[in-house]
């Protein structure tokens, strides 16, 4: 399975001479089973990139092929799309509207027409997934912390049973503690129940952690697609896109400037303790 | 007495179900006292439910203690007749711009309050051109604030406060919504607000990097001020914020670690200069 992006480029404001491009000319493909981090500056195509892949709008030229499906092809379901390409928003106020938890995860499964009994099973499941106990089935959604908020919005999503999960800016506006559990959640997602995760991040740490390999987008097109590794080890290139690279980066170019640590290939606290931690214990 | 002063403030809530029976009693204020200088940037650091923005809503009076006092420029947030002077004097900027802004472009935005408190009009100009300059947004006065960036629109937000001539600026998580440039622009002006223009700021965040710039760090957990002192000083303590659900810098954080290994790395180290400069010296 996979979804692959074959020249698309999305235009808005047709109406004026001059053509504007969200994204422009993207070629992708984008395999099961993976974590793929997101990056790029505010307007660089990350939003619309995503929502062209669950079919939300549609690209001005190019083709979507869901696993080897054209999602334009008048004959296609855009709505069986949509169930397994599923979106969770930024703002998840944006998409939760159930008087209780619970009935705000049903709402999609009873919207696809399943019976009752299956509605409430994948409710359950679903709210098991992310971490509920059932005290919670009956509070309103909107008196929820935003963390909490966010784990129900993604509920509704996993009750539709997605074989992609695309998640817009997941950890914004979450204090830490929430942003590690929505985080970890993501990863338990991809490796127990084998869902493909989407994520877009402004923050380079968090992908540097999570992610399997990363989209670098800048001006409406994918500049760089490979592993955290290689994408951090081209910090002038990230840059000069008004990124930056995670903290530790710096830090160990730094530190192998000054001839401490031999390799600058280092984007997570715990490999930087271990790296600095083995440089300074040969050395004493 | 100083601009802000907290006595023995308590503020409880229930929280209620659906059929309106109270789940729990939530004390979102317990017994703070603090008092806060005129002229000083202020970081109140805090996990979600800590209490932090609360306590941010009765610095303008939005609340009112239960219990104890709280007074801004020496006035008491309890009587009725100071709620106004006390508005104009504690400015309050939110997390999301699009909830704040509402004129449909940016000078009439900025003018909206001046405007509405009885300002002559040839000084409401005059304030929304001062106040466009003091956040760097004056070249875009006649825009459309929803044609603007996130970091560009909280900008305008906070000159829509500025215009009023605050003696203070009360901000809530106003980058949590931002890219990293938005953030770097916003906490650009804070800093310049409070250098320049002698403002007294108040910054709620969880953005360690932002509140390295402060001269004092309130740290909440469960309505009480637990820490209080510089950003070094609070830094230093990684431990007592790990429980308080909070994540120091990234500098700090490798210190720390080092140190419990063994290598003796001192424990004022915040930022990447520092630490690069100390593990040379140890080699």
């Amino acid at each position: 399975m996979s979804i692959i992006i074959d020249k698309v480029s999305y235009t808005y404001d047709i109406r004026s001479k001059e053509k504007k491009y969200a994204v422009k000319d993207i070629k992708l493909v984008l395999p099961e089973g993976e974590f793929i981090g997101i990056i790029g500056q505010t307007g660089s195509g990350k939003s619309t990139l995503v929502q062209l892949l669950n079919g939300l709008i549609k690209a001005t030229s190019g083709a979507i092929y869901y696993n080897g499906e054209d999602i334009y092809d008048p004959n296609y379901s855009l709505k069986e799309l949509r169930k397994k390409v599923g979106l969770v928003f930024q703002y998840p106020d944006y998409q939760l509207f159930g008087a209780t938890v619970f009935e705000d995860v049903c709402y999609g499964p009873k919207n696809i027409g399943l019976s009752k009994l299956e509605i409430q099973k994948r409710a359950f499941d679903a709210l098991k997934k992310v971490g509920f106990d059932s005290d919670i089935y009956d509070a309103s959604p909107f008196e929820l912390s935003g963390g909490q908020k966010k784990r129900v919005a993604i509920a509704g999503i996993l009750a539709m049973e997605p074989e992609y999960l695309i998640l817009d800016e997941p950890s914004a506006g979450l204090d830490p503690k929430g942003r590690e559990q929505i985080l970890a959640l993501m990863k338990q997602l991809q490796q127990n129940e084998n869902i493909s995760i989407i994520m877009v991040s402004h923050s380079m740490e968090e992908v540097a952690q999570y992610a399997d390999r990363l989209i670098v987008m800048d001006q409406g097109q994918v500049q760089m697609f490979d592993t955290p590794n290689q994408v951090f080890s081209r910090v002038e290139e990230l840059e000069a896109m008004g990124l930056a690279v995670p903290e530790t980066v710096y830090l160990a170019k730094e530190l192998k400037k000054k001839g401490i640590l031999e390799d600058d290939n280092i984007f997570t606290t715990k490999q930087a303790v271990e790296s600095i931690y083995e440089a300074l214990a040969k050395q004493m | 007495m100083g601009i802000i002063k907290v006595i023995n403030a308590v503020h409880e809530y229930f929280r209620r179900n659906q059929n309106g029976d109270v789940v729990e009693e939530v004390c979102a204020l317990d017994d703070v006292s603090l008092e806060i200088e005129e002229g000083e940037f202020i970081s109140i650091l805090g996990h979600n439910g800590s209490g932090k923005s609360t306590f941010a809503k009765h610095l303008n009076a939005l609340l009112t203690p239960q219990e104890g006092v709280i007074y801004v420029n020496k006035m008491d947030t309890r009587e009725e007749k100071n709620i106004f002077p006390i508005r104009e004097n504690a400015g309050m900027v939110f997390q999301n711009p699009d909830n704040q802004i509402i004129g449909t472009i940016v000078e009439e935005d900025v003018g909206f309050g001046p405007e509405n408190i009885g300002v002559p009009t040839k000084e409401i100009w005059e304030r929304v051109e001062k106040s466009l300059k003091a956040v760097g947004m004056e070249f875009y006065r006649e825009a459309s604030p929803n044609k603007l960036s996130g970091g560009q629109k909280q900008r305008v937000a906070i000159a829509g406060v500025v215009a009023m001539r605050p003696k203070c600026i009360i901000l809530d998580e106003p980058t949590a919504m931002l890219d990293p440039k938005g953030r770097k622009e916003v906490i650009k002006t804070i800093r310049e607000l409070n250098e320049k223009e002698k403002i007294t700021i108040i910054l709620i965040t969880h953005n360690m990097e932002e509140v390295v710039y402060s001269h004092r760090v309130f740290v909440m957990n469960h309505g009480k001020i637990i820490m209080n002192g510089t950003p070094r000083e609070i830094f230093s303590r990684v431990e007592e914020l790990k429980e308080a659900g909070l994540t120091i810098p990234v500098a700090t954080e490798i210190a720390f670690e080092l140190r419990k290994k063994g290598i003796p790395l001192s424990t004022s180290i915040i930022t990447r200069e520092e630490l690069v400069e100390a593990i040379c010296q140890l080699s």
